[in-house]
């Protein structure tokens, strides 16, 4: 299987690369984007298989064993009772959020760079919530009544108590797969009956015919997948909103000094999207390139999405600055020692200013268009970005909590094995499932990038 | 799952209470519920084995017909069935006792299933007893609280007390004789008794702890007349031996100090812990805080002065603390009694030339004030030495006391309570010569003993270190160890017999002020354990009858106008104190004696050994309570560490936790040879410069599985000549070592946590405005809680709370918390639902004319203030909300109450708890199965994996009291609640009651000026409330 020809990275200072670059027919189209998933493995995927299946083996023993012996295994304390497992859900539900708002919001946008990710990005977002969707489960002293957070008609009459943010962040999160889960899988309707005329084995054509569900590419199946594609992205822009909002919730509601506070739905909001685009730059840049879809990807996404990082930076900045000043107009000694004291110069001192480098200072790089331009760059930034986002969970749930009101209570976390093993295990299953993903399914939208390539012809026979 | 019982006890969960209800209480929580399955799995295998049949009852195999129960007829099964219920009670029959038992159906008219009984006893240490009331369910002993009716208690406990129902149900404790480590019987062991005897007891050696039982004593006397060549030693390491010395100096013959402190105005101590380290450190604490409760301005108050060289809980509810270290104390007394002559003290001519004596600089003024004081309350004061203090430092006390007028008012004297203490046979080091044990290892080596019988202690671990008594025992042909233990010493002799424990035992013994305490068994032994009477029996060659027969014959001769049932009821005998002696100073002797006091050098760095608070001198240490329990001053728990001032720390370039080699020359030995040990160093503020503390107790090395390998051995470090200070060099050895403290910031940050101010303060405006600011109506936009019956309130006194850490122990023995180890202590996971919070450094309250203590609270002088912190039990509680099962709730009587079953184990209510007295079972605690349950109480649920739990203001002894009331139509007397914490409680700092009952002890502490809530800006309305600390402080120290 020849590559297409790819066209030149190189563009002319000064000017964007176009979202396509050349004109490639749909034939090239689908040649190109669909044997993303029959092309012969070689070493380097068996190895990246090797080693997040390894990663994924490591996280379900560690996980055995934290339900086996409880949560002691994982270095959590009285009076850090949240430890990685509550980091590692925020974390992973905001980088999920990148992918949502690409592909629902910028949609409604009609924003035309959207169309060659989104998919790429709705992976993305189904499996981070899939693995941030363990730990509310497995930080529970008692995971087996995982249940009891939503309603269901109990026989002892016994509810959800609604006063509290977590079944409502239960709700969310299951809302939010779902959505996430049904909207995937609607836009991959149709590149899956292809997929089905087109597979060069058998056993593959029938198993994408079956989850094809009789997609036969009529104007009346067209008009209808349209139609619910579009109601699907309008259910999915609020939840952007609304699942982190509910998420920051379990911050803001509580009185403790460094949670207590109203900024924390649009900030949590804001930092879900900013870690999310770093995740997709992460996946992106190597993705690209092994599959060399320079001419689909090009570095018109990356500009866009380096921009957007810029202002999502700023809004955390923002909030940061804002909680100092909240703070210290408050009057409240117990919040002005969090971010004044206790974040800067306490026992974690270091994990804050590694934070403040990763999420406000390394992102100015983004006001130079050469640097946006540089995947290199881009790569290192978001790798950063990702710790850094990681070190502001780490920052609002131990920090706060290992030194609240009073002193005598004051305790240090300290991480053990299996919490390390657990994070770094999300992140290999996380990466397994990706690449499942990327193999089994064709990640850039086929049928979207030909109707794309259609309007862009369009509008450039008649402008 | 580790254990398939797991799961069906988290589904079954909900029935639990009402299985136990009708099943009445078991000792084994753990399993209970799926024990019927393998006992009918049993019986079907025992049904289909004709083997089996035939052995236990041939006619019924016959009768059994087909093996499988797939091809039973219905007869068939009922004739298996039928026969499977004979067979298994044939098996039942197999141990029938060999004595008449008798049947629970007419059961004992005092014996209510699940009503525990209370049983009045005492516990002996170092031959001092203390009263204490033991509950029994249904015959096992459960928790022990003070009789109140006993003047060494009056209703108190100290933690120790507390714990020793756990060390009674100690797996570990001795359970047969042995010889050599081989189970061995009693006969070989009269053989070597009967050949001592027969030879007068010529190479015969006993060695008993300090006792005061008439029982024993009179037999120690047969023993002597019968035997009267052999050797009688007393030992204990921490037996008062100083006091006994001093009072010889001062009156001639060896006196026990006897304090009235109910009657004390300006009480001075000078290293002495009275309410923490006496042996009537209870009832002291009681009476001095019974002078301190302040309930406005006005109040009457006593002052403290508390000079030590550690911060002691005594220097904590001090008004004034002055830190010296041990060896400075002597010239501090000498100093103080020169002030006082000069302030026209009246002495006799000869003492007069005493009064030149000018005091050191830096505290002549804290001298002339104190002198000044006392001088005021003269009749009213006391003057009062601790047990490192040497001789001459108790008899100047008792000169100055005499001179005040205190004696006979404040102080008394007595003859001792211990048999024949301050006589030779008592003599220990530190006081010039070998002492008793010395005496032995000398005889030892001379081959002078052939028999040797070690009844009680542990002296080969806490003899002097350059005796090498452990060595010595072996060397004796014939050596009996009587022991709780396979102690160091029980591995050093031939013979170990396992000794009762004092809950197992008929005996009497005395309190401090020598009332009369008999003891009773509050259960049958539960090992073939003797007492100390028993062996003495033995060795007279009489045994006869029964423990109480003995004991009953004993009381007749001794006491017979006391009717000894009536005595064993109350458990006390009243009137029975010792009477105090006249005395009079003997100046002549004694003038010398203080002129040269405290005339030698000091050394740079000098070292104190003390009792542990809760191990004592490591006889306690197999007890994994009170090894977890955080020692007061430092919060250290299941380890002891070298204590020292941050200054000293500086000097030496040491910080907490650094591993350091303490280094003492050992004088006996010329000074040549250096005892040497190696200890973590801890940094205590407020301790005295140039001075190490280090607690006794650690560094086990005998066959207790839990004490062996736990810190280091002060004992070891202890010798004869090296006087109760001796100079100390200290080497960092440039290792650290992980202290597992309980509470890691002890500075408060200047946040109004444990309030403060002086008693002149709180008669003006401006500490009363910033307390009122601590409490009252708080804005809220949540309605209030329908409230509905009593409204359950608890307040504590800062000012009488000395944080001896009594009440979390009664706490964790109430509620069955359990222990987590060190390794989980480091993590921050303890248990305990009560902690003590101990802050030092500047006092928490805003602006310098706050409450903040006036002076003393610089980072040298610090001023510690503890304040017990437990569930608030808010009334706006930020746990409640957060909850998503509603698993914490509120009670219509104003309880927070945790549901555990419904609990799944989120911990948001613990982040959300601004006071974090949340306690979470990180992974399966409780222990399942073993002897130590059976301390449990069979009244508190024990929480399973996973479940969050904290205090319940005893929620137990609430619906007791209620249904208690119910039955008797009746309303819930005022105070008739107790909470365990508030029993345990020797200052008394702790009230419980209703808010609805207008003269219950909680509202009238409501409405006191100092009254306040802690973090009471947070709206969260907690019920308990503080009272700020309070101090009497003279206004001449400023």
């Amino acid at each position: 299987m020849t590559a297409p020809t790819l066209p030149a990275e190189g563009v002319p200072p000064g000017v964007l690369p176009d979202v396509l670059v050349g004109r490639p027919s749909d034939a090239e189209l689908s040649e190109q984007l669909l044997s993303t998933t029959w092309r012969p493995w070689t070493r380097g995927w068996k190895l990246a298989f090797a080693i997040c299946g390894a990663l994924t083996v490591n996280l379900f023993a560690m996980i055995t064993l934290t339900v086996l012996r409880g949560i002691g295994v994982w270095g959590n304390n009285i009076p850090v009772a949240w430890g990685f497992g509550i980091i590692n859900f925020v974390w992973w539900i905001g980088i999920g959020h990148a992918g949502t708002f690409i592909s629902a919001i910028l949609l409604l946008l009609e924003q035309r760079w959207r169309t060659s990710i989104n998919r790429f990005t709705e992976g993305m977002t189904l499996f981070a919530v899939i693995q941030a969707a363990m730990f509310p489960l497995l930080h529970l002293g008692r995971p087996w009544f995982a249940y009891w957070l939503f309603p269901y008609p109990s026989v002892m009459g016994t509810w959800p108590q609604v006063r509290s943010a977590l079944p409502w962040d239960a709700a969310a999160v299951t809302t939010y797969f779902l959505v996430s889960v049904m909207f995937w899988y609607l836009g991959l309707i149709p590149d899956l009956a292809a997929l089905r005329d087109r597979a060069p084995a058998r056993t593959r054509r029938i198993l994408y015919g079956i989850f094809a569900l009789g997609w036969r590419g009529s104007v009346q199946q067209w008009r209808h997948h349209k139609v619910a594609y579009l109601l699907l992205a309008g259910l999915a822009t609020p939840l952007v909103v609304s699942v982190h909002s509910i998420v920051s919730l379990d911050f803001a509601t509580t009185g403790l000094p460094g949670w207590h506070s109203t900024i924390f739905p649009p900030f949590f909001v804001a930092g879900a999207i900013f870690s999310g685009f770093a995740m997709v730059l992460t996946l992106m840049i190597p993705a690209r390139r092994v599959f060399r879809l320079h001419n689909v990807i090009t570095l018109r996404h990356f500009d866009a999405m380096a921009k957007l990082m810029l202002v999502m930076s700023w809004i955390a900045t923002y909030a940061y600055v804002a909680e100092l000043f909240v703070v210290w107009y408050s009057g409240d000694r117990y919040e002005a020692y969090q971010p004044l004291v206790n974040r800067p110069f306490g026992w974690y001192g270091w994990a804050f200013w590694v934070m403040v480098f990763c999420n406000c200072v390394v992102t100015q790089l983004f006001w130079s268009r050469r640097m946006r331009k540089n995947l290199t760059v881009l790569f290192a930034v978001a790798l950063l970005v990702n710790l850094g986002m990681w070190l502001e969970r780490f920052e609002i749930i131990v920090v706060s909590l290992s030194r609240d009101f009073l002193p005598s209570s004051w305790h240090i976390f300290v991480p053990t094995w299996v919490d390390l093993g657990i994070l770094a295990g999300t992140l290999g299953f996380f990466g397994l499932l990706f690449l499942v993903f990327l193999r089994l399914v064709p990640f850039v939208p086929v049928s979207e990038m030909k109707q794309m390539r259609a309007e862009i012809v369009h509008d450039e026979v008649r402008p | 799952m580790n254990d398939p019982h797991d799961h069906d006890d988290d589904r079954g969960d909900a029935y639990d209470g009402e299985r136990e209800a009708v099943a009445a209480p078991r000792l084994d929580h753990g399993s209970h519920g799926s024990r019927g399955l393998p006992a009918v799995a049993a019986l079907v295998r025992l049904a289909r084995s004709p083997a089996a049949w035939q052995a236990g009852a041939p006619e019924l195999a016959e009768a059994a017909g087909p093996a499988s129960l797939d091809e039973l007829s219905r007869r068939a099964f009922f004739r298996l069935a039928g026969a499977g219920a004979v067979a298994a009670g044939l098996a039942a029959c197999s141990s029938r006792p060999a004595r008449e038992i008798l049947p629970y159906a007419n059961q004992p008219p005092e014996l209510v299933p699940g009503v525990p009984l209370h049983y009045a006893t005492g516990l002996v240490e170092d031959g001092f007893a203390t009263g204490v009331l033991v509950a029994s369910h249904e015959g096992h002993p459960t928790k022990i609280e003070g009789n109140p009716d006993h003047p060494a208690s009056l209703g108190a406990t100290r933690a120790i007390e507390q714990a020793a129902v756990l060390a009674l149900f100690d797996p570990e404790r001795a359970r047969t004789i042995t010889d050599r480590g081989v189970p061995a019987a009693w006969a070989a062991i009269e053989a070597m008794l009967a050949a001592a005897a027969a030879r007068r007891g010529l190479g015969l050696h006993l060695v008993l702890e300090p006792t005061s039982s008439p029982l024993v004593i009179e037999l120690v006397q047969r023993v002597r007349a019968a035997l009267p060549a052999a050797g009688l030693t007393f030992w204990s390491p921490f037996t008062p031996r100083a006091q006994l010395a001093g009072n010889r100096l001062a009156f001639g013959r060896p006196l026990q100090t006897q304090l009235e402190l109910g009657a004390a105005e300006v009480i001075v101590t000078l290293d002495a812990d009275l309410v923490g380290e006496h042996p009537m450190a209870l009832a002291y604490a009681r009476r001095i805080s019974d002078r301190r409760r302040v309930v406005d301005g006005d109040s009457a108050m006593s002052r403290l002065y508390a000079i030590e060289a550690a911060y002691t809980p005594t220097g904590v509810i001090a008004d004034h603390r002055l830190r010296v270290r041990g060896s400075q104390i002597e010239h501090v007394a000498a100093e103080l009694c020169a002030q006082l002559i000069r302030q026209g003290v009246r002495v006799p001519p000869i003492a007069q030339p005493l009064a030149g004596r000018a005091a050191v600089a830096e505290r002549a003024h804290w001298i002339k004030v104190i002198a000044r004081d006392l001088v005021r309350a003269a009749g009213r004061s006391v003057v009062a030495v601790g047990e490192r203090q040497p001789p001459a430092v108790h008899a100047i006390a008792a000169a100055i006391n005499t001179a005040l007028g205190n004696v006979g008012r404040t102080v008394g004297f007595s003859e001792p309570v211990v048999f024949e203490a301050g006589q030779p046979s008592h003599d220990g080091p530190g006081l010039g010569g070998l002492g008793g044990l010395g005496v032995l290892v000398r005889a030892i080596e001379h081959g002078d003993v052939t028999s040797l019988l070690v009844l009680a202690g542990n002296p080969a671990y806490t003899a002097p270190a350059d005796l090498g008594l452990a060595g010595a025992i072996a060397r004796v042909a014939t050596s009996l160890y009587l022991g709780l233990y396979d102690n160091e010493t029980a591995r050093a002799c031939r013979f170990v017999v396992p000794a009762l424990h004092d809950l197992e035992q008929w005996g009497v013994a005395r309190a401090y002020d020598g009332t009369i305490t008999p003891l009773q068994p509050v259960i049958e032994p539960l090992f073939s354990g003797s007492s100390v009477t028993d062996v003495l029996h033995r060795l007279l060659g009489d045994l006869p009858a029964s423990a109480h027969d003995r004991m009953a014959a004993a009381w007749r001769r001794l006491m017979p106008e006391v009717p000894l049932d009536a005595a064993l009821a109350l458990g006390a005998v009243g009137g029975s104190a010792l009477p105090l002696v006249a005395v009079d100073v003997a100046w002549d002797a004694l003038t010398p004696v203080i002129a040269g006091a405290g005339t030698g050098e000091p050394p740079t760095l000098e070292l104190a050994i003390r009792p542990h608070p809760f191990v004592h001198d490591g006889r306690y240490a197999n007890n994994p309570w009170l090894l977890e329990l955080p020692e007061p001053t430092t919060k250290l728990t299941w380890d002891n560490a070298a204590q020292l001032s941050p200054r000293t720390a500086a000097r030496l370039a040491i910080d907490d936790g650094d591993v350091v080699a303490l280094i003492v020359a050992d004088q006996a030995a010329g000074g040549a040879v250096d005892r040497t040990i190696e200890v973590p160093a801890i940094i205590v503020p407020g301790h005295a410069d140039g001075a190490i503390t280090l607690h006794a107790g650690f560094g086990r090395d005998g066959g207790e599985r839990i004490a062996r390998g736990i810190g280091a051995n002060a004992f070891a470090l202890w010798t004869t000549a090296a006087g109760l200070h001796p100079p100390v060099t200290v080497v960092a050895r440039g290792t650290r070592h992980a202290l597992a403290v309980t509470q890691v910031t002890m500075r408060d940050d200047g946040r109004p946590l444990a309030l403060s101010g002086t008693l002149s303060e709180l008669g003006g405006d401006t500490l009363r405005a910033e307390l009122a600011r601590h409490r009252g109506p708080q804005p809220s936009l949540y309605a209030a809680f329908p409230a509905q019956g009593p409204q359950w309130a608890m307040s504590i006194d800062l000012t009488t709370c000395t944080g001896c850490t009594a009440c979390v122990m009664a706490c964790a023995a109430e509620n069955n918390t359990p222990v987590v180890g060190k390794r989980q202590v480091l993590n921050g996971r303890v248990m305990h639902w009560l902690r003590i919070d101990r802050y030092v450094g500047p006092s928490g309250a805003s602006g310098a004319s706050g409450p903040s203590g006036p002076s003393g609270d610089d980072a040298d002088e610090p001023s510690a203030r503890v304040q017990p912190m437990t569930c608030q039990h808010c009334e706006l509680a930020p746990c409640e909300y957060v909850c998503p099962v509603e698993a914490t709730t509120h009670s219509p009587d104003g309880l927070n109450e945790m549901t555990y079953n419904r609990c799944v184990g989120t911990r948001f209510c613990s982040n959300n708890c601004p006071y974090k007295v949340r306690r979470f079972n990180w992974f399966d605690l409780k222990e399942h199965g073993g002897l130590r349950i059976a301390a449990r109480n069979p009244d508190v649920t024990v929480r399973d994996r996973g479940v969050m739990e904290k205090c319940t203001y005893c929620v137990q002894r609430i619906r007791r009291a209620e249904i208690d009331a119910r039955i008797a139509d009746r309303r819930i007397r005022p105070d008739e609640v107790r909470t365990a914490c508030q029993q345990a409680c020797p200052a008394q700092a702790i009230a419980f009651g209703s808010l609805t009952d207008p003269v219950s002890a909680v509202v009238l502490h409501r409405r006191r000026p100092h009254s306040y809530a802690v973090l009471h800006d947070q709206g969260t309305v907690p019920r308990t409330q503080y009272l700020a600390r309070i101090r009497n402080r003279n206004g001449a120290l400023r």
